[in-house]
């Protein structure tokens, strides 16, 4: 049996032999084996993705029909006059969303992710929708702002996007509403 | 043990680590504006901001497949393609960054889907192919990703071997701040692999000398003189090697191997006394790696050197107890490795966190051991069986969540079906298309009356009520007069006739003057009639339609719940025996590491036992006269 000092030394002197016999041995037994656990875990995910996308559509085609789904959608293009803290979304002066935004949110929002405030279904006709939004507005004071539109719901989806803007002439936010083919 | 920590192998671990910088999110979206042009599109980009990759997937996934991104399908690619390699799904991810590639799209997006599949063949060890797509990419992409390229071609070259091309390659690199140091790493490494010892050296002095503040470069300084250090031992210079271990952060990553180093120079040096204090600091030190078991030894062997051989017979007695006691805790570790439902809680609390949560030996439960496993949880394949056990057990509570759904969507179904049903007699449809057509038949004739009137000039048709009422008095008026004349006197009938020709001529003036005005009116009432007519026939339609589409809506979507009923059983089913597969071979990974460590525990306890057998041998032989 070797002594400690022999032990140390041969792996000492592996230092620099060390780079040549580990680049050799890179472990191919245990990958093989890894390679085709992992392609059947990958089709795994993948169908399981695939089916996940195939309900959440038939969902949305039971519970939202087209004729009568509305969709509203919010987004913020730059956001120096306002941070959005909530938001109340009525239509025909029914309260159908509240939100209160995280920092992960608004930070999405502010990147250029547009949320889905809200999803519904609603008669034809014309309709009202009233989006109230708070926050620090600015010079940081609180500040709280109502937007209307008036919309024509027809047979087909309709897709309203709210966008607070900013009036950088006015040093104001600005509050427009958008709707969507 | 020691040194075989320090190979180039796993020296070079660190430049594939510089690749995984380069995540998902950094693969289109991190250096440049995106204006949204589909809602769609905004609201998947909204959720992956957010590192919501899972309902970031499901929603690209849905856009794709109902054309809701038509101005954005080139980012959407990309997007899924970064997505589909964060959920391990290389096959996927090739396939989407090739379909970009063969689209020919612009020299931006062909050199990130080439920089992409590089990176997928790279991890799938397809070396030449990851080559082949590196010598494709342009000079488009950003800065980060540029550097992410360079390392990994070098990675890629020294693995197969081309040291010339790694070298010539990293020399490049050297003039680039961003990676300086790591590429002078490499060089160093791959000198050493080209056994160019004082080259090598050089490179790997530089970089342990580096003024850098940067933790990740500060890491790189260590091993650098690590290395160093031991190369110089191997070399029988001790002098110059317990400079580079003196080098080493006393709480970095590398200190314990810089003391086992230090002691060891010190008794190359014969300078025993000198040696004792690093290696008992060590021996001091919590049991986490082999370098403090080591140093247990050492300690006794140091002493032993020092001739104090009670003290040094004690130490290896309790060397002795240690390899023994942590023996003990290999063995209890290795019984709860096979703790099935240990691993499963452990799963379903990682399905709660951010699905690019770094494992480290801490989220291990307390009765594996943890201390054991600093190698295994820091490889690759331990992080990739982990994260396909995440993610699987995430799938299967999504999957669990649509299978309870899928009930109140067959009732919900079942309930339309059966309203339907009942308001179908009353929707009476064949009853409302006679109605509508007497109603067009009733317009047809209006229509042929304002012609009349308009043909004829019959501007008395175009009276209001008031006036009707009016001309219907003058005539029955000028019936009376009639009927009087003869009884009347002649200049009083005058004065009469005159004055009924008179209203008669206003009434008719009346009329006459605002005649298109009354056909104006009487138009546009037959327009909105026309309107409306034709609203109600669009209506009666859609009836129509929904009469013979709705039974088959409510069949479709029907079957359709049925199959994806099924299909959830079926994937569910799938899930669990490839889950129990996956944690098999994880359980086998941590098996093996364990079983690993107890040899080196064994090897370790075996020295102790035959260095204290010897020294009790030598004192019993002293005793004896």
């Amino acid at each position: 049996m070797k002594s400690i000092k022999q032990l140390f030394w041969v792996l000492v002197v592996g230092l620099v032999m060390a780079p040549v016999v580990m680049s050799a041995g890179t472990d191919k037994e245990p990958q093989g084996r890894a390679v085709s656990l992992d392609d059947k875990v990958q089709k795994l995910k993948k169908e399981v993705m695939q089916l996940n996308r195939d309900l959440f559509i038939l969902e949305e085609e039971l519970l939202f029909p087209s004729n009568t789904q509305v969709a509203v959608f919010l987004s913020i293009d730059v956001g120096n006059y306002f941070r959005l803290d909530s938001v109340q979304l009525k239509v025909d002066d029914k309260v159908v969303a509240n939100h209160l935004y995280t920092k992960q949110e608004a930070d999405a929002l502010t990147r250029g992710g547009v949320q889905r405030l809200y999803l519904g279904n609603i008669k034809k006709g014309q309709r009202e929708l009233v989006a109230v939004f708070r926050g620090p507005g600015p010079n940081k004071r609180e500040y709280k702002r109502a937007t209307k539109h008036v919309f024509e719901k027809g047979s087909g989806p309709k897709y309203i996007e709210l966008k607070i803007t900013d009036v950088t002439r006015k040093l104001q936010p600005e509050f427009v509403v958008k709707e969507w083919e | 043990m020691l040194l075989k920590k320090m190979t180039v192998r796993h020296l070079l671990v660190l430049s594939v680590l510089m690749l995984t910088v380069t995540s998902a999110q950094a693969a289109f979206f991190e250096d440049r504006e995106i204006v949204v042009k589909d809602l769609a599109f905004g609201e998947i980009l909204y959720e992956f901001y957010q590192k919501n990759y899972f309902t970031a997937t499901t929603k690209l996934l849905i856009a794709r497949e109902l054309g809701r991104v038509p101005n954005h399908k080139k980012d959407a690619d990309l997007m899924l393609g970064g997505l589909y390699l964060s959920y391990g799904l290389h096959l996927e991810a090739e396939a989407v960054f090739g379909k970009l590639i063969a689209d020919g799209t612009d020299p931006l997006t062909q050199d990130k889907a080439w920089f992409n599949l590089a990176k997928v063949r790279y991890q799938k060890g397809q070396h030449d192919d990851a080559i082949r797509a590196i010598e494709e990419i342009g000079d488009n992409l950003p800065v980060e990703q540029k550097n992410d390229v360079s390392m990994m071609m070098t990675n890629l070259l020294m693995q197969k071997g081309q040291y010339d091309d790694a070298i010539a390659l990293l020399k490049k690199s050297l003039d680039n701040k961003e990676i300086s140091e790591f590429a002078r790493f490499n060089l160093g490494v791959a000198l050493f692999k080209q056994d160019n010892q004082i080259e090598g050296a050089e490179q790997l002095d530089i970089v342990g000398h580096s003024k850098s503040a940067k933790s990740d470069v500060k890491a790189l300084r260590d091993k650098a003189n690590i290395a160093l250090g031991y190369a110089l031992l191997a070399a029988e210079d001790p002098v110059k090697a317990k400079a580079y271990f003196q080098l080493v952060r006393v709480n970095g990553p590398f200190s314990n191997k810089a003391l086992l180093g230090l002691g060891w120079a010190n008794a190359m040096q014969k300078e025993y006394q000198k040696a004792m204090a690093p290696w008992i600091e060590l021996s001091r030190k919590k049991k986490t790696e082999s370098a403090v078991y080591e140093s247990l030894l050492a300690v006794a062997y140091g002493l032993e050197q020092l001739q104090a051989y009670r003290q040094s017979i004690q130490a290896y007695q309790d060397a002795i107890i240690t390899f023994k006691t942590e023996e003990d805790s290999i063995d209890n570790a290795l019984a709860a490795v096979r703790d099935n439902a240990m691993w499963d809680q452990l799963f379903f609390v990682f399905t709660q966190k951010d699905a690019q949560h770094e494992w480290s030996t801490a989220d291990l439960p307390v009765a594996l051991e943890a201390r054991f496993l600093n190698r295994i949880v820091a490889s690759n394949e331990f992080h990739e069986a982990m994260k396909n056990l995440r993610d699987m057990s995430f799938l299967h509570q999504n999957l669990q969540k649509w299978a309870h759904d899928i009930p109140a969507y067959q009732d919900m179904l079942a309930l339309r079906k059966s309203t339907y049903e009942k308001r179908l007699p009353e929707l009476a449809t064949d009853q409302g298309v006679y109605r509508l057509a007497a109603f067009r038949d009733e317009r047809n004739l209006y229509r042929e009356e304002m012609d009349r009137i308009v043909r004829d000039g019959d501007i008395i048709a175009l009276a209001t009520d008031k006036e009707r009422d009016q001309i219907d008095r003058l005539e029955k008026l000028k019936l009376k007069l009639r009927s009087a004349s003869t009884r009347m006197d002649p200049g009083k009938y005058n004065q009469f006739a005159d004055k009924y020709r008179l209203y008669r001529g206003l009434l008719e003036w009346d009329i006459g003057t605002t005649i298109k005005t009354r056909q104006w009116n009487i138009n546009k009432s037959l327009r909105m009639l026309d309107r409306e007519l034709q609203k109600t026939d669009y209506r009666q339609k859609e009836l129509q339609r929904a009469k013979y589409v709705a039974p088959r809506g409510f069949e479709g979507h029907g079957q359709q719940i049925d199959y994806y009923g099924k299909r959830i059983e079926e994937l569910s089913k799938d899930l669990v025996s490839i889950y129990d597969e996956q944690k098999e071979d994880l359980q086998l990974q941590v098996v093996s590491e364990l079983v690993t460590v107890r040899n080196s525990l064994t090897e370790y306890l075996d020295q102790a036992q035959f260095a204290l057998a010897r020294l009790q041998d030598l004192a019993s032989q002293e005793k004896q006269p």
